[in-house]
């Protein structure tokens, strides 16, 4: 009887002591005083209440861990779609939203009628799909390789497709996707690259005529946030110059209110600031700019969403100007500036799980209409 | 906020067990009555008027009926006028929702129940009239029970009311039962019901047999844990205010016949049909031997239509009436002679393929489910999609299938009559730990 009362004495205090270090450990992030619609008098006020709790659990990084590991030995190797492995953590890309697939393919089809300009899309599959191997026993997977070939067999006639299934399976057994991101390595977008660069029609060079240089031994990406695993190694982030006819390069960042100038493809400092994939060009903004003083003529406009970092260094190399449009953050004002006429080739480069997930692509109607 | 929200759990909690234990003797019902409100304000504030004024009105109504003891007229109108209000609530708040109108406040079935319950009561004698407005609605709306109940009586609960104060004792008991109320709510059945969902969208031909039993287990275990988690959270917030509930679920699953087993599943909803509808059918002298099956129908029925007013829903508990006649009146004589260990098989299959009727949109898919499980498909037994669904949960339904017996309650006993000392020490760590785990899966 004695040890009951103890251990509610315990779980009451518990229960008391984990609001005040809940608090104290928000005091320390502050940066202002909640206002009063943040207190918990009214419905609003009570969610924000539990988004503190959620955010400021003392202990939180161990709770994510723990109750993430007793999961795992329960046997739910798959958690919020993620495949829990070894060596890495794979996303189980869900089945699509079928509007959204239909949008995105009619807002594609919509701008090759209108504007007349030579256009490619490649559809990029996740890391679940090439590394199928990995994947547990007896799991359903959504069948990203038909889903490809169903797009693309609307796109036929109209749009250059370019399929880079094959090849990326060819190479699973190659670094090419990140084990804690949902993303290609460098080696992944060189091999998109290869594929790319002989359909768009520009010469591929070889890897050796590459300087790699590893900058972040211990990068751990989205996946890792959402399935703390900590027996998963950490990636490597890796940069990849050309080493041959040294090239300058101009980026310029476009948003809404500003634009910032970078004189490099991998301003590093971006990346000690924040997110470590900012090495790439910055970070991502709406509008980025990339005028490569080459001998390459080639102006390529790229709507793309993240993949576009895995292979854009290589394609740069063969342009004078590729513009990278990012649609899901740009806005409707900054898309009507766009001139497509300036442009020789347009692609639109989309991991199947934006494709399929996301109506951004849609949004290129509003260019249409301009 | 919700009982199994972080912001109840370490914010409001231990805001009101403060409030609680710093309001003087006089104003520890006030205190109650305060934290009780605020937290029906915080989850429904749309609906919390409507609570507070049916509530008050049924309190004027109840005072009217005491000037009016001895004039049997009045008492009779301001009765009727009382029942007919709260049973007009009930078919608005019950029927209103499933036809598009509105939605159903959370607590609102509860407390309009509890008001009602206690007009029958106060009809047939068995309860005092109530003075006390902070009292009466503590009686009929205190917090904790709105989710999953119990539902409560006047008598077994006014006088805790009335004596409420703060012990450790009390405490101790209410977080351990909040706390494994909480878990079996978060570990077990937030497990169990969406793997019940996952399968229940797929579409007939996607499904095999495997698949539906798998779908009409985890459903059986969804619901039971569910409620019964709701059920243990409320009773257990009672307690540390020093109010003890009733039990509401006691291991159904393990119950040896169907009888039994809607005795011990949703309890006090059990004996609120069956303490309110016996009235009305005492009334039939001459039908007598109709009275009792009629009354098993209709009790059976409601248990159904409790969980909404759909034609699946009343037949799941039909279905459970036909099986109680016929234990009644047909093969309950052999039953004694039947090992528990069978009995108790049985009805537990019984049960699974109620859940036929229980999962189904609608009798035909519910008749599908049922051919599904006896075999008579042209669907295989078995794919990957359900093999990979078990071998990712086989834990958590073996943890289910222990937890719906009282197999660990009574190696608890066997084990303190030996190591009394040890299996306490064991206990506290245990909970302490189930709280801890409780919040990660929450975090």
């Amino acid at each position: 009887m004695h040890s009951k009362r103890i251990s509610a004495l315990i779980m009451l205090s518990l229960i008391f002591l984990v609001p005040i270090f809940s608090f104290f450990s928000a005091v320390q992030k502050w940066e202002y005083l909640p206002s009063w619609e943040e207190l918990p008098f009214h419905t609003q006020g009570v969610s924000a209440v539990e988004s503190f709790f959620h955010e400021n659990m003392p202990g939180k990084t161990f709770l994510d861990q723990l109750a993430l590991n007793l999961k795992l030995w329960a046997g739910q190797v798959e958690q919020d779609n993620i495949f829990i492995l070894d060596d890495m953590l794979l996303e189980n890309i869900q089945p699509p939203v079928d509007a959204y697939v239909n949008d995105n393919t009619q807002g594609i089809l919509h701008f090759v009628e209108q504007k007349q300009i030579p256009t490619y899309t490649m559809l990029i599959p996740t890391a679940c799909a090439i590394k199928q191997q990995e994947v547990p026993e007896f799991a359903p997977l959504y069948n990203q390789k038909s889903f490809i070939e169903s797009v693309y067999n609307q796109l036929m006639g109209r749009v250059t497709t370019v399929d880079v299934y094959p090849t990326l399976f060819d190479n699973s057994d190659g670094y090419i996707y990140y084990k804690t991101h949902s993303n290609l390595t460098g080696l992944g977008g060189y091999y998109l690259y290869t594929v790319l660069g002989r359909r768009v029609g520009i010469s591929i060079r070889g890897l050796d005529k590459y300087e790699i240089e590893h900058v972040n031994h211990n990068f751990y990406g989205d996946i890792y946030e959402r399935s703390p695993y900590k027996q998963v190694p950490a990636d490597i982030i890796t940069l990849y110059r050309f080493s041959q006819n040294r090239r300058e390069y101009q980026v310029t960042h476009y948003t809404d209110n500003d634009q910032r100038t970078y004189y490099t493809l991998y301003p590093q400092f971006t990346a000690d600031l924040g997110d470590p994939m900012d090495v790439y060009f910055g970070g991502r903004s709406p509008i980025i700019d990339i005028h490569v003083s080459s001998s390459y003529t080639g102006k390529l406009l790229l709507f793309g969403d993240d993949t576009v970092i895995s292979y854009l260094p290589f394609l740069l190399v063969e342009y004078q100007q590729i513009t990278v449009v990012d649609l899901s953050s740009i806005s409707d004002e900054m898309l009507s500036t766009l001139d497509i006429s300036q442009y020789d080739q347009v692609l639109f480069g989309y991991s199947v799980d934006t494709y399929m997930h996301s109506s951004e692509i849609s949004r290129i109607e509003q260019l249409i209409k301009k | 906020m919700h009982l199994d929200s972080l912001s109840f759990i370490y914010c409001y909690l231990p805001f009101s067990i403060l409030l609680f234990w710093a309001a003087p003797a006089r104003a520890k019902r006030l205190s109650l009555l305060i934290i009780s409100l605020l937290f029906s304000y915080l989850i429904e504030a749309r609906f919390f008027w409507m609570m507070l004024g049916s509530l008050t009105l049924d309190f004027a109504l109840i005072q009217a009926m005491k000037r009016s003891v001895g004039t049997a007229g009045r008492w009779e109108f301001l009765f009727l006028c009382a029942l007919g209000k709260n049973c007009g609530i009930l078919f608005f708040l019950v029927f209103g929702p499933f036809h598009g109108y509105g939605t159903l406040p959370i607590g609102s079935v509860f407390y309009t129940l509890n008001s009602l319950g206690y007009l029958l009561d106060l009809r047939r004698g068995e309860a005092d009239y109530e003075t006390s407005w902070i009292d009466y609605l503590l009686f009929t709306s205190f917090f904790s029970r709105m989710y999953a109940g119990p539902l409560v009586r006047y008598k077994e609960i006014i006088p805790q009311i009335k004596q409420a104060a703060p012990s450790l004792s009390g405490m101790s008991k209410g977080i351990v039962l909040f706390v494994t109320g909480l878990s079996k709510w978060i570990i077990l059945a937030q497990t169990m019901l969406p793997i019940y969902r996952s399968l229940s969208i797929l579409e007939s031909y996607e499904h095999t047999i495997l698949s539906v039993w798998t779908m009409m287990v985890c459903l059986a275990f969804g619901v039971f844990f569910g409620l019964s988690a709701y059920s243990d959270m409320a009773r257990g917030i009672s307690s540390i205010f020093s109010v003890h509930l009733p039990k509401n679920f006691y291991y159904p699953y393990q119950a040896r016949t169907v009888t039994e087993f809607l005795q011990r599943f949703n309890i006090t909803v059990y004996d609120f049909f069956d303490r309110n509808l016996s009235i009305k059918l005492e009334r039939f002298p001459r039908q007598a031997f109709l009275a009792p099956i009629i009354h098993i129908l209709l009790i059976s029925a409601l248990m159904g239509l409790w969980f909404g007013p759909t034609w699946n829903y009343l037949c799941w508990g039909l279905y459970f009436g036909v099986f109680i006649l016929l234990e009644k009146y047909v093969y309950g004589k052999i039953l004694p002679f039947i090992p528990s260990i069978f009995k108790r098989i049985a009805t537990f299959f019984i049960v699974i393929f109620s859940y036929t009727l229980f999962a189904g949109e609608s009798l035909s898919q519910s008749l599908f489910y049922l051919k599904t499980m006896v075999g008579i498909t042209t669907l295989p037994f078995y794919n990957d999609s359900i093999l990979y669904l078990l071998t990712s949960n086989y834990l958590f339904l073996i943890l289910c299938l222990l937890f719906s017996t009282s197999v660990v309650d009574r190696l608890d006993e066997w084990l303190t009559k030996r190591w009394a000392g040890a299996v306490d020490i064991f206990k506290a760590v245990f909970h302490l730990a189930l709280l801890v785990v409780v919040t990660a899966f929450m975090v």
